[in-house]
C-alpha cells in the first residue's frame, strides 16, 4: 500500500517549513487532492494539513483601504454567501455558487480552489501513460505527479473539453475553475507565506501557461512550501457591477464549457471600465484584454459586444472536438455583457 | 394456446394498487440492509483487477514480480496460472455468460480494459497498490472501438434463421401513394449503466461447495454458470443477492470477474472479495452498444402508411449480439407496409448487452423522431398523426389482436395533462427571456415478456407467513409488491409476512430483466397464495369444521377472518392450526401459456426457461406510453434544459402505485440523460474510452429534472397472466429521447439526428 505521513500544521510558518521538504504537499479542503491521490496522479510522501490553523487572517473576509481581502482558508460556500462579497463583488459570489456542489463548497477552500488541476482525462488517469512508448520513469517533481518524463504529452490529444486559448501543440488541457476568472479579471493579488517569509504576487502570474512549463508539475509559480494565505481584490465600480456566466452540460455540478467573469462601469454612454475573465476555454485563468480594449472608451452596443467577443478569441487554436468553444465563448461574453446592461450601473 | 383470466374479479387488488412504501426502506436508509459486499465473510482476502491499456494485440509478457513482492500479497492470477474452466455458454445460446470470450484463457487482447490479471492481498489497499505494479507487455495492433468512425467494419445482416426480417404489405405502393416522405439516419452512442452499487463478487469455498455473493438480477442463472465453470452440481453452488443497488441490465448475465474471483478463492482456500472499480465497469462488462437507424416513413392523408427501418447495432468481434428493436417498434402504428431489417457491425469492444429498454431506446429515438419530421413535413399535428395511425385494432405485423392496447389512451391523457393543445406548428415561437421553449412528444412501447416462475409460501397458525423465491429486488420494489399480493389473497397483515429473495437455494426463477419479473414471479406468488387459500378452505369446510357445507367459491378472506356467503365466520389462525403441525407450505408456479412445459424443466437447471414475448400464437402483447416534454434552449449558450416532463403509461394492473411511479419517473429522468448527457466517448487512436468515470460521464442531477410527472392509466388485461400485470421497469425511458429531440426542434428549428444533443449543436439557435 502506498502510505504517506499526515501532519497537522501548528502554525503557518511551520506549515511552510514542513511543506518545503521533498515529497510534501499542503492539504486544505482536499476535495480535488484526495481524488488525485487515489487516481495515482499525486503521490505525496507527506501531507501537511493546514485546515486547523486558527489565524484569523486566513479565515476572514474584510474590506480595508479600498480592497476586498479574502483569507485563503475561507470555504467556497462562506465566500459565496458573504454579504460584502455579494454586494461589492457579485462576480466572485456567483462564480462560487455556480461551482461544484453544496457539499463540495462546504469543504473546499478558496486557496485550494485556485490550485485545482485540470480535468483533462489524460492527466487524471495515469494509465494512459501505459500507451506511450518507452518505460515509466517516475520522476517525482514538485506536485509529486508521475508526469515528469514527458510521456503524457505523447499520449494526450484535444477533447471536447480542451482549451482553445493559451495552448501548445501538445498541451490543450483546460483550467477548470470558476472563482479564478473573477480574480484574474479584477487584478487580484495573492498573499503568500513561504519558508523564506511573506511575499505577494499578481494573481495573473500564479498559473503557468503550457508554453512556459518545463514539466507537468510546474503549473503554479509557487516555490516548495509556499502557502497562499489570502486574495486581495481592488474594489471598483466595475467589480460592483459584475456577473459570472457559465455554460455547462447540465444544470448543476459541471465544469464550464465556457464561462465569463465580466464587470462593467459606464460613463454616460461610454464604457469607462470593463473586465473580462474567461474560463473553460483556456489553459489558465484568462484575461481577455484584447476584448476589453475594444470596448473601453466606446459605446456598448450589440456590434461592439460582438467585436469584443471576436477579439477575445482572435488567437484561438481549435480542434475538431472543441471548435464549438470559440462561438460558445463569444456568446458567453455577449451574454454576460448583456446581463450587465440590464443591471443598474 | 390462449388463456383468459378474470383479473378484476379474481385478484383481490385494485387495478391501481396501493402505494405501500418499500418494506426494506428503513433497513436501507439505516444501513441495515445487506448488499452483496455487506455480507460478513470471515477471513476474506481482497482482490483487484488489472486491465489492459491496449485494445488489441497479444500479451507477450506480464511482469508480476514487483506486485508479488508487496508485503501482504497472496496471489497474482494471470493466464499463466488461471485454472481451466468448464464449457460455458453465452446467455443468448442457453448459458449465462455475458461474453463468449474469457480473457484469462489466453494471451489474446481483444478490447481495451480487458482483464489481464487478478491481484489478491490481505487488504484492499495492498491489492490496489500491487495491481499498479503488475506490468503487462502488450504487442498492440490497430483497433476500432466505434462503429461511427472511418475504418469501422461494414454492417452484416443478422442471419435470417436467427431473426427473420419483417415484410408486410406493398412497400412500393405505400411510398408511391405517399404525400409526404421522410428519410434519414439516426445515431446513438455507446452508453454505460453505471449503477451506484459497483460490480462485486465475494466467493467462499467450503467442503467443496461454493457460495458467491454477487449483486445479481439472476441468481439461478449465475448458480448454473458457476456450477458449469467449476464442475459442480448446481446443488453445491449458492448465489446470494438480497439487495441490489441498481442494475439496469448490467447484473443479469455473469461477468468474467466473477469467475476469476471464485477461482482465486478456490486456489487460496480463503474467501476472496473483489470490487470492480468504477472505471473498470466501463470495460469488464456490458454496455449499450452504439446504433444507427436508417428510416424511411411515408404519410398519406395525415396517416402513417409506409415504414422502412434498418437498425445497425454495434457488437464485438467475437460475439454477434443484436437488439432487434424493429421487432417491437414496427408494431406501434397501423402501417400499410413495413420492411424492417437488423444488422451488426463488429468492433473491438467487450460484447454489448442489455441496458434499460435495450432494443427500444435506440430504435424509438429514430422512429419517433422520423415520425415527428413527417408530421411537420405533412403539416399534421404530431399527436393527430399518431392517433390517426392507431394500431389498436391489432398488430399490423402479425395481424394478431392485442391483449390490451393503451397507446391511444396514453396519448390523449398525456396530451391533456401536459397541455398539448397549446402546441403551435411554428418553431422558435415560444421565447421567454433568453430561452427558446419548445414542446415535443413521442410514443413509448415495451413488449410484455413473461417467463415460467416459482415461489414458496408458508403460512403458520400464528398467521405469520414466509415467502421465498430466487427472485430479485434491484430497487424496483419486488419485496413489497409480492408481499402485497400475499396479504391481499390471504387477508393477513403485511407486517407478518416475511419475504426472502435473492437466494439461489430458493424456488428457481429466470432473470429479472425485460420488465418480466413482476408479471412472472408475481403470478407464481399469486398461485402460491391461492394454493394456501384452497388448502385453508378445504380445512375449514370439512365435515364438523366451522364452515362445513359453505360454498367454497364464495369465501372471503379479510383481517385474519374467513367469511362464508351465509355469514358464518372462522378465524384463519384456528383453521391453519388444523393443518398438520399448524403450518401450510406450498410451491406456487406459473407458466405462460405460450411456453411449453418441456422448456420449464430447464428453469430448475439453468434458470434459462423459455419466454413469451411480444407476439405469441394468439396475441400481441405490450405496454405503451406517451411522453410529452417541454425543453428550453438558451439563445446564446445553447444550453438545453428540460423544465417539464409528463408521461402517461398503460401496463396492465399496477401492483403498487408508488413503486411503479418510481420506475417510470426514473426511466423518464434517464431519458433526459440518454439524449442530452450520456455518451461513452472513444479515443479512436487507441480504441479506448476516455470518460470512464462519473466525473466525466454525465448523468442528470436534480436540477436537470425539476418537474417529472407519470400518469398511471388504468388498464384491464385479461390475457397476460392471472394478475393482469405487464412490466413497467423498462417502459419509462423508451420514448423520452425522441420526445426531447422533437421539442428541441420545436424550440429552435434545429433537427438533430445524432444523440447526445448538446449545446454545441444549438449555437446557431
Amino acid at each position: 500500500m502506498r502510505t504517506f505521513a499526515y501532519e497537522r500544521a501548528t502554525s503557518l510558518a511551520q506549515a511552510a517549513e514542513r511543506a518545503s521538504e521533498p515529497g510534501a504537499m499542503l492539504y486544505a479542503g482536499g476535495t480535488t487532492m484526495l481524488d488525485l491521490i487515489k487516481l495515482g496522479v499525486y503521490r505525496p510522501q507527506r501531507v501537511i494539513d493546514i485546515t486547523f490553523l486558527e489565524d484569523p487572517a486566513l479565515r476572514t473576509i474584510e474590506v480595508a483601504g479600498g480592497t476586498l481581502r479574502l483569507g485563503a482558508l475561507v470555504k467556497m460556500n462562506q465566500a459565496a454567501e458573504d454579504a460584502t462579497v455579494k454586494d461589492r463583488a457579485p462576480v466572485l459570489s456567483e462564480s462560487l455558487w455556480l461551482a461544484a456542489t453544496q457539499q463540495l463548497r462546504h469543504m473546499a477552500t478558496l486557496g485550494g480552489n485556485v490550485m485545482q488541476r485540470t480535468r483533462d482525462t489524460y492527466f487524471r488517469h495515469p494509465d494512459w501513460l501505459d500507451l506511450a512508448d518507452g518505460d515509466a520513469a517516475e520522476v517525482e517533481t514538485y506536485g509529486n505527479t508521475p508526469y515528469g518524463d514527458g510521456r503524457l504529452t505523447t499520449v494526450r490529444q484535444p477533447t471536447r473539453l480542451s482549451a482553445v486559448l493559451g495552448t501548445t501543440e501538445t498541451d490543450t488541457a483546460s483550467y477548470p475553475g470558476d472563482f479564478a476568472q473573477g480574480l484574474v479579471a479584477f487584478d487580484a493579488v495573492i498573499e503568500i507565506t513561504g519558508p523564506d517569509g511573506a511575499r505577494e504576487m499578481p494573481f495573473a502570474d500564479l498559473h503557468v501557461r503550457p508554453a512556459d512549463k518545463a514539466n507537468e508539475g510546474d503549473y503554479a509559480r509557487l516555490a516548495p512550501g509556499e502557502v497562499i494565505t489570502a486574495f486581495r481584490v481592488p474594489l471598483s465600480p466595475a467589480l460592483a457591477r459584475s456577473t459570472y456566466v457559465k455554460a455547462r452540460d447540465r444544470a448543476s455540478y459541471a465544469f464550464a464549457n465556457a464561462s465569463a467573469a465580466v464587470g462593467l462601469e459606464m460613463d454616460g454612454d461610454a464604457v469607462a471600465d470593463v473586465r473580462i475573465g474567461l474560463g473553460g476555454v483556456a489553459t489558465v485563468p484568462w484575461r481577455a484584454a484584447a476584448a476589453e480594449d475594444v470596448l473601453r472608451g466606446g459605446p456598448l452596443t450589440e456590434e461592439t459586444m460582438r467585436a469584443a467577443a471576436e477579439a477575445a478569441f482572435a488567437d484561438a487554436v481549435t480542434h475538431e472536438a472543441n471548435a464549438f468553444k470559440v462561438p460558445l465563448g463569444r456568446n458567453v461574453i455577449v451574454q454576460a455583457l448583456t446581463t450587465l446592461t440590464r443591471m443598474e450601473g | 394456446m390462449a388463456e383468459t383470466y378474470h383479473v378484476v374479479r379474481d385478484v383481490n387488488l385494485p387495478l391501481i394498487g396501493k402505494g405501500v412504501p418499500r418494506m426494506e426502506s428503513r433497513a436501507k436508509v439505516t444501513g441495515a440492509a445487506r448488499y452483496a459486499a455487506d455480507e460478513p465473510l470471515a477471513g476474506a482476502l481482497h482482490a483487484t483487477l488489472v486491465t489492459s491499456a491496449h485494445a488489441k494485440g497479444t500479451l507477450t509478457a506480464i511482469d508480476t514480480r514487483a506486485a508479488e513482492a508487496v508485503p501482504g500479497m497472496r496471489l497474482v492470477l494471470t493466464h499463466r496460472n488461471m485454472p481451466a474452466l468448464g464449457d460455458l455458454a453465452r446467455y443468448t445460446t442457453g448459458g449465462a455468460m455475458q461474453s463468449s470470450f474469457f480473457p484469462l484463457a489466453s494471451t489474446e487482447i481483444r478490447y481495451a480494459g480487458q482483464i489481464v490479471a487478478l491481484v489478491v492481498a490481505d487488504a484492499p489497499e495492498t491489492a490496489e497498490e500491487a495491481a499498479k505494479l503488475v506490468r503487462p507487455r502488450i504487442d498492440g495492433v490497430a483497433a476500432t472501438a466505434s462503429m461511427h468512425v472511418d475504418g469501422a467494419a461494414e454492417p452484416v445482416p443478422v442471419p435470417e434463421d436467427r431473426l427473420p426480417p419483417i415484410r408486410v404489405g406493398d412497400m412500393d405502393a405505400a411510398f408511391a401513394g405517399a404525400d409526404t416522405i421522410v428519410e434519414g439516419e439516426w445515431r446513438t452512442p455507446i452508453q454505460h449503466h453505471n449503477p451506484i452499487e459497483l460490480w462485486f463478487t465475494a466467493a467462499e469455498w467450503r467442503d467443496g461447495g461454493l457460495t458467491a455473493h454477487v449483486p445479481s438480477q439472476w441468481v439461478t442463472g449465475t448458480r448454473a454458470a458457476l456450477a458449469t465453470a467449476f464442475d459442480l452440481p448446481v446443488s453445491r453452488v449458492r448465489v446470494l443477492s438480497r439487495h441490489v443497488g441498481g442494475a439496469f441490465g448490467s447484473k443479469g448475465a455473469v461477468l468474467n470477474h466473477t469467475l476469476v474471483a471464485c477461482a482465486a478463492a478456490r486456489m487460496l482456500g480463503r474467501p476472496v472479495a473483489l470490487y470492480v472499480s468504477r472505471s473498470q465497469m466501463f470495460t469488464v462488462g456490458t454496455m449499450r452498444p452504439a446504433a444507427t437507424q436508417r428510416i424511411r416513413v411515408a404519410v398519406r392523408d395525415g396517416r402513417l402508411t409506409g415504414l422502412e427501418h434498418t437498425q445497425i447495432g454495434q457488437t464485438s468481434r467475437f460475439d454477434t449480439f443484436f437488439l432487434p428493436g424493429t421487432e417491437q417498434t414496427t408494431r406501434l402504428y397501423a402501417w400499410d407496409a413495413i420492411r424492417a431489417d437488423e444488422a451488426t457491425v463488429a468492433t473491438d469492444v467487450n460484447t454489448p448487452g442489455f441496458m434499460r429498454a435495450p432494443a427500444e431506446v435506440p430504435t424509438l429515438f429514430g422512429l419517433e423522431s422520423a415520425i415527428d419530421e413527417a408530421a411537420w413535413a405533412a403539416g399534421v399535428n404530431p399527436l393527430d398523426l399518431r392517433l390517426n395511425s392507431s394500431a389498436a385494432g391489432g398488430d399490423s405485423v402479425s395481424g394478431l389482436p392485442w391483449t390490451s392496447h393503451g397507446l391511444d389512451e396514453c396519448l390523449r391523457r398525456g396530451a391533456e395533462a401536459f397541455g398539448w393543445s397549446d402546441w403551435q406548428p411554428e418553431t422558435r415561437a415560444m421565447r421567454r427571456g433568453d430561452w427558446l421553449h419548445g414542446y415535443g412528444l413521442a410514443s413509448a412501447v415495451y413488449p410484455t415478456y413473461t417467463a415460467p416462475a416459482t415461489a414458496d409460501l408458508r403460512l403458520g397458525s400464528d398467521l405469520s407467513a414466509t415467502l421465498t423465491g430466487a427472485a430479485h429486488d434491484m430497487g424496483m420494489g419486488t419485496y413489497t409488491i409480492v408481499r402485497q399480493i400475499v396479504a391481499a389473497e390471504l387477508g393477513v397483515p403485511q407486517d407478518g409476512i416475511a419475504v426472502d429473495l435473492g437466494d439461489s437455494d430458493h424456488a428457481p426463477n429466470s432473470v429479472a430483466g425485460g420488465a418480466r419479473q413482476a408479471a412472472s414471479f408475481g403470478s407464481a406468488v399469486l398461485d402460491a397464495a391461492r394454493r394456501v387459500r384452497s388448502r385453508v378452505i378445504e380445512l375449514a369446510l370439512a365435515e364438523g369444521r366451522p364452515l362445513a357445507g359453505a360454498d367454497p367459491t364464495e369465501i372471503a378472506f379479510a383481517d385474519g377472518v374467513m367469511t362464508a356467503s351465509d355469514g358464518r365466520t372462522a378465524r384463519l389462525s384456528e383453521v391453519v392450526g388444523l393443518a398438520p403441525f399448524g403450518v401450510i407450505e406450498v410451491r406456487g408456479t406459473w407458466v405462460p401459456a405460450a411456453v411449453g412445459m418441456k422448456s420449464v424443466m430447464e428453469l430448475y437447471r439453468s434458470g434459462n426457461a423459455g419466454i413469451a414475448g411480444m407476439v405469441t400464437d394468439a396475441y400481441a402483447r405490450a405496454a405503451f406510453g406517451a411522453n410529452f416534454v417541454e425543453v428550453a434552449v438558451h439563445t446564446r449558450t445553447g444550453e438545453i434544459r428540460v423544465p417539464r416532463m409528463v408521461g402517461a403509461f398503460a401496463f396492465g394492473r399496477v401492483l403498487n402505485e408508488r413503486t411503479a411511479r418510481s420506475q417510470l419517473t426514473g426511466g423518464m429522468i434517464w431519458g433526459v440523460g440518454s439524449v442530452l448527457h450520456e455518451a461513452t466517448e472513444v479515443d479512436h487512436r487507441y480504441a479506448r474510452y476516455i470518460n470512464g468515470d462519473l466525473g466525466e460521464y454525465f448523468v442528470p442531477v436534480n436540477a436537470d429534472v425539476p418537474s417529472v410527472e407519470a400518469i398511471l392509466v388504468e388498464e384491464e388485461d385479461r390475457h397476460i397472466n392471472p394478475l393482469g400485470a405487464k412490466g413497467v421497469g423498462e417502459l419509462g425511458i423508451t420514448g423520452v429521447n425522441a420526445a426531447i429531440a422533437n421539442a428541441v426542434h420545436h424550440a429552435t428549428g434545429i433537427r438533430r439526428r445524432d444523440a447526445p444533443i448538446r449545446m454545441e449543436h444549438m449555437l446557431g439557435a
